[in-house]
């Protein structure tokens, strides 16, 4: 069983700005997905496909990269994270698509990963 | 022109920790090429998972002046000329982190830079055996 890493988002306040600055560097391809969410797919045979969303304004924090790591059990996971000393950001949470569930925890040096649990 | 993202970092300070977190959560196999740092891969090509590394913060790395890492996970695009794509960066409000450097005999380049909201990201440029 392995659990790669399919997925990154990238987040900012002015999503405008966002957008527009990565198809111009990298000519992807961004489209709407729900509020506040895009896709960003570089359209290549190799390597993953991500997000762009918009950081809310009251938010204290002004950006964000996340990778997400796919796994089989999500709350199984989670509870490895926890005896191991992370941390829990955000509980499973049900979402559309291709992964059931997503989730986040912080690891023993603060990094935030998020975690997506395959369909079953 | 295709620009993927194919790679990932993660950077602590115990990276001998955060090797045996993510192996034991994730069952990641690693390799460690220098003491403290590991690479690994995270899936095969039919679950389309990207390598990464994990090491420690270290002085080698030749970041601008005045400038420090805005948190500790980057993503790396893969891009065919890198100097081009820096000056786009800067053209388009990006802030750079690191200037391309050489980091193998065969001439693969990586650079850094800050997105307009502060986000760190990676760039590399394939060498002359690819």
């Amino acid at each position: 069983m392995s659990n790669p890493v399919p997925h990154f988002e990238i987040g900012g306040k002015d999503i405008d700005k966002l957008i527009a600055f990565y198809r111009s560097v990298f000519d992807w391809k961004i489209t709407p997905l729900v509020d506040e969410l895009y896709i960003a797919d570089p359209q290549s045979k190799i390597g993953i496909e991500g997000h762009l969303f918009e950081i809310d304004k009251s938010e204290d924090f002004d950006n964000l990269v996340l990778i997400y790591i796919t796994v089989n059990d999500i709350f199984d996971t989670l509870n490895t994270v926890e005896n191991l000393g992370g941390e829990i950001l955000i509980q499973p949470q049900e979402i559309p698509g291709n992964a059931s569930h997503y989730a986040l925890f912080k690891d023993l040096s603060g990094n935030s990963i998020g975690l997506l649990q395959r369909r079953l | 022109m295709e620009n993927p993202v194919t790679n990932f970092e993660i950077v602590g300070n115990e990276s001998k920790a955060l090797r045996q977190f993510y192996t034991t959560v994730f069952k990641w196999e690693f390799n460690e090429y220098e003491e403290g740092y590991y690479w690994f891969e995270t899936g095969s090509e039919s679950d389309n998972g990207i390598e990464g590394h994990i090491y420690p913060p270290n002085d080698e790395i030749p970041l601008e002046d005045g400038v420090e890492f805005a948190n500790n996970i980057t993503i790396y695009v893969t891009v065919t000329d890198i100097n081009s794509t820096m000056k786009q960066v800067q053209s388009l409000g990006g802030t750079i982190l690191m200037k391309p450097v050489v980091v193998s005999d065969k001439g693969q380049q990586l650079a850094m830079f800050l997105d307009p909201s502060g986000n760190r990201i990676g760039l590399y440029q394939a060498g002359n055996d690819n």
